[in-house]
């Protein structure tokens, strides 16, 4: 847009008012992208005080918020001992951790897209889940806690990630090209890794342990996990916020990113970084939730298009509101608690197929 | 440009061999197979390779648990079992008899029962999760008949007789379950030639069970103690009333843990704190490797009643878990065990008495004064 403000004089008044009318459209797009994530950011709230609310254990909802403002201000106490601890035991934390979880992952999912410039890429698409998983089955052999599981699994993650980028600095060609097929690679190496420790684990204790690991969950969410996990996916998140016009510049490609300025392979490393760090952080301490990453970016572009400086706080916000939907439904529908990851799908792939099919630009 | 051309004309004459290599080998293993399996199809009634070199002739008609009638030799020295379950329930049973195992032992079932047994040679499970039996290795063992024991899944009949074709030995299904253990343990002192044996483990489990039985039916639904049984690293999987793995629980007390999908696992469902909250047990049982230790410092779980009573236990689990896990004779001594933890008074036999016999009679083990402390230390 620049560019063009400094060719104006020279043209004829044509192809001025058409330019005019060009950046018109472009503001109008900006307003409406400025309007979406205001909605969502207003979604995002009134969801979670909708959430506060609700719960297997009875909490009057007005009680509720009284105790969260008699953390501020005290009030009179209208509330049972234990109702106040399960909930700031219990339900706040899994709410946070829910919000946190599902931006990260839809953050990480588009700057992914981005980067690899690949519409079918996911927080996964470099191995951070399968590698976290063989770190989980590991530690879960081993006989580890469910901390040194969560630490493993992190470690594993990152270190597939910085496997990957070993490996494709090492091959010729296409850039972009050899380092997904080098995490797909390295991705089913550890996938088989799984199954082998699938196989050799105790049918009676450690393989459900590995299975349900996979299967990802909120349920046993403390409020010490939100401050652990926290640092971590603020660091990400920051990063790839800060970062998100250069992501617009990597989509054209390393050369138009030359010319503009933009160093691609310093900054293809830093975004996927961050964006691993998120994913593994994610993975670590709810084990494998599929779906959000790869969907959430796509259902943004479908209403915003595709400038990262608007799509990302938006990928951010609807992943959050979603997860946080949907690990309600996890919670509350039945007494015993249904693995969110299945549930992921199941509520969003047949709302996606509709989309694609309502609204063929995609 | 010709050189490329030679290159790939080498490659692709490398393809066409490694495929006529591959359609040679499933050929020869074919060829390698069918002949025993042809023989096997004729000559169903007058022998089989491996029993007949032990004993030709000897042979006669076994009605199994599910009324399938197979031909076993007479004389059964060399069992193989189709799986953990049986190959946990002919631990108790017949262990010399045994020539392979479904998977390494636990150190815990080597100390107590399985010491010849440890070294013997891992089949895997013909069923169940993993489904992975090495059936040559079955056949390397000279194993005259597998046993499957447990409770009686849809299509079970078909699925033996498919692996009893594929194996050449007969295999036969005995039945196991939380009241029937009795009539299980004597088909298997029929079919292993052990008639003492079998009576003596069916009498011990009927009496157990009927003990129990007995007092429970003195105790209304009203009185009975609200428990709830959990597991997992943080506590938070239950196991449902109405579900396989929850018998012993079931019949003992109230389980608090009613939901509408009742999982036949042994990962049980999971439960939220807050629903856990909701029910407020008055008694928990956690299985080994929960949280067991940790609860009474956990706010949250503090304010549970049973918490707050002090009525909270392991169940111990060695060489098995007394309640579940896996859900075999293991269960006659958790039948035994809750209700002497939740019900003292309705019983003139000490726990202490009931372990050291049952570990005595099923296992061949005395316990001492320290194991026995031990293995009670935190289900008193």
């Amino acid at each position: 847009m620049a560019d063009d403000t400094l060719a104006a004089p020279a043209p004829a008044p044509a192809p001025a008012s058409a330019r005019s009318r060009g950046l018109e459209v472009a503001r109008k797009n900006d307003r409406s992208a400025r309007l979406f994530i205001l909605g969502l950011a207003i979604l995002m709230v009134v969801l979670v005080c909708v959430s506060l609310m609700l719960g297997r254990y009875p909490i009057e909802p007005v009680d509720a918020f009284k105790m969260l403002i008699n953390k501020i201000i005290p009030l009179e106490q209208t509330w049972g001992a234990q109702a106040e601890v399960l909930f700031f035991n219990v339900r706040f934390p899994r709410i946070l951790m829910a919000l946190m979880v599902g931006a990260c992952l839809a953050a990480a999912g588009a700057a992914f897209q981005g980067t690899f410039q690949n519409p079918l890429a996911s927080p996964d698409i470099l191995g951070a889940s399968q590698g976290a998983a063989l770190g989980a089955a590991i530690a879960i052999l081993a006989g580890a806690s469910a901390h040194v599981i969560s630490a493993t699994a992190f470690v594993f993650s990152m270190s597939t990630i910085v496997l990957v980028f070993l490996i494709s600095s090492r091959a010729k060609g296409n850039r972009i090209m050899v380092t997904v097929l080098a995490g797909v690679m390295v991705s089913s190496l550890f996938s088989s890794g799984v199954s082998f420790t699938k196989l050799v684990a105790d049918p009676t204790d450690q393989l459900p342990a590995i299975t349900y690991w996979l299967m990802g969950s909120l349920t046993s969410v403390r409020l010490h996990d939100v401050a652990i996990a926290a640092l971590p996916m603020a660091l990400g998140c920051a990063t790839l916020l800060l970062m998100r016009w250069r992501i617009n510049v990597l989509t054209m490609g390393d050369d138009e990113a030359a010319t503009m300025g933009v160093n691609a392979r310093l900054i293809r490393v830093i975004v996927t970084l961050a964006a691993t760090l998120i994913t593994a952080t994610s993975v670590a301490v709810t084990g494998m939730i599929g779906w959000v990453g790869l969907v959430i970016p796509h259902l943004c572009r479908m209403a915003i298009g595709c400038d990262y400086r608007k799509l990302m706080p938006a990928s951010m916000l609807m992943g959050a509101s979603f997860l946080l939907v949907v690990d309600n439904v996890s919670r509350l529908a039945t007494t015993s608690e249904i693995p969110i990851g299945i549930l992921t799908a199941f509520i969003g792939a047949p709302f996606f197929l509709y989309l694609i099919m309502r609204n063929k630009k995609l | 440009m010709e050189r490329s051309f030679k290159s790939r004309l080498l490659a692709l004459f490398c393809i066409v061999a490694l495929c006529a290599l591959a359609c040679f080998a499933v050929a020869g293993c074919e060829n390698g197979q069918q002949p025993p399996a042809a023989d096997q199809n004729q000559s169903q009634p007058a022998e089989r390779p491996e029993p007949a070199a032990v004993d030709p002739n000897a042979t006669r008609i076994f009605t199994d648990s599910l009324g399938r009638q197979v031909e076993v030799p007479v004389n059964i020295t060399k069992v193989a079992p189709s799986g953990h379950m049986a190959t946990q329930v002919l631990l108790t049973f017949a262990p010399e008899k045994l020539v392979g195992i479904s998977a390494e032992l636990d150190p815990a079932v080597v100390k107590y029962i399985g010491g010849d047994c440890a070294n013997l040679p891992v089949f895997g499970a013909a069923f169940g999760a993993k489904g992975d039996l090495n059936k040559e290795a079955v056949a390397a063992s000279g194993a005259q008949i597998l046993i499957d024991t447990g409770e009686r899944k849809e299509g079970i009949g078909e699925d033996l007789d498919a692996l009893q074709e594929q194996l050449g030995i007969p295999c036969v299904f005995i039945e196991t379950y939380l009241d029937g253990y009795g009539t299980g343990y004597r088909l298997l002192g029929d079919l292993l030639g052990m008639p003492e044996r079998g009576e003596e483990l069916a009498r011990y489990c009927e009496n157990a069970y009927q003990e129990t039985q007995t007092v429970m039916a003195t105790i209304p639904e009203s009185e009975r103690a609200n428990i709830a049984f959990l597991l997992g690293d943080s506590g938070l999987n239950g196991i449902a009333k109405g579900s396989y793995q929850g018998q012993v629980v079931d019949m003992c007390a109230n389980n608090v843990v009613v939901v509408d999908n009742p999982s036949g696992k042994g990962t049980g469902n999971e439960i939220s704190l807050e629903q856990i909250s909701v029910w407020n047990p008055e008694v928990i049982v956690f299985q080994s490797g929960s949280i067991y230790g940790k609860v009474g410092g956990d706010p949250v779980w503090a304010n549970i009643d049973a918490v707050k009573s002090g009525r909270v236990y392991e169940v111990p689990s060695e060489p098995y878990c007394w309640l579940n896990n896996p859900p075999s004779v293991n269960q006659i001594m958790g039948v035994q065990w809750l209700p002497r933890l939740l019900y003292p008074d309705k019983f003139s036999t000490s726990i202490e008495d009931v372990t050291r016999s049952y570990y005595k009679t099923f296992y061949g083990y005395d316990l001492s004064d320290a194991e026995l402390a031990e293995l009670l230390a935190h289900a008193k």
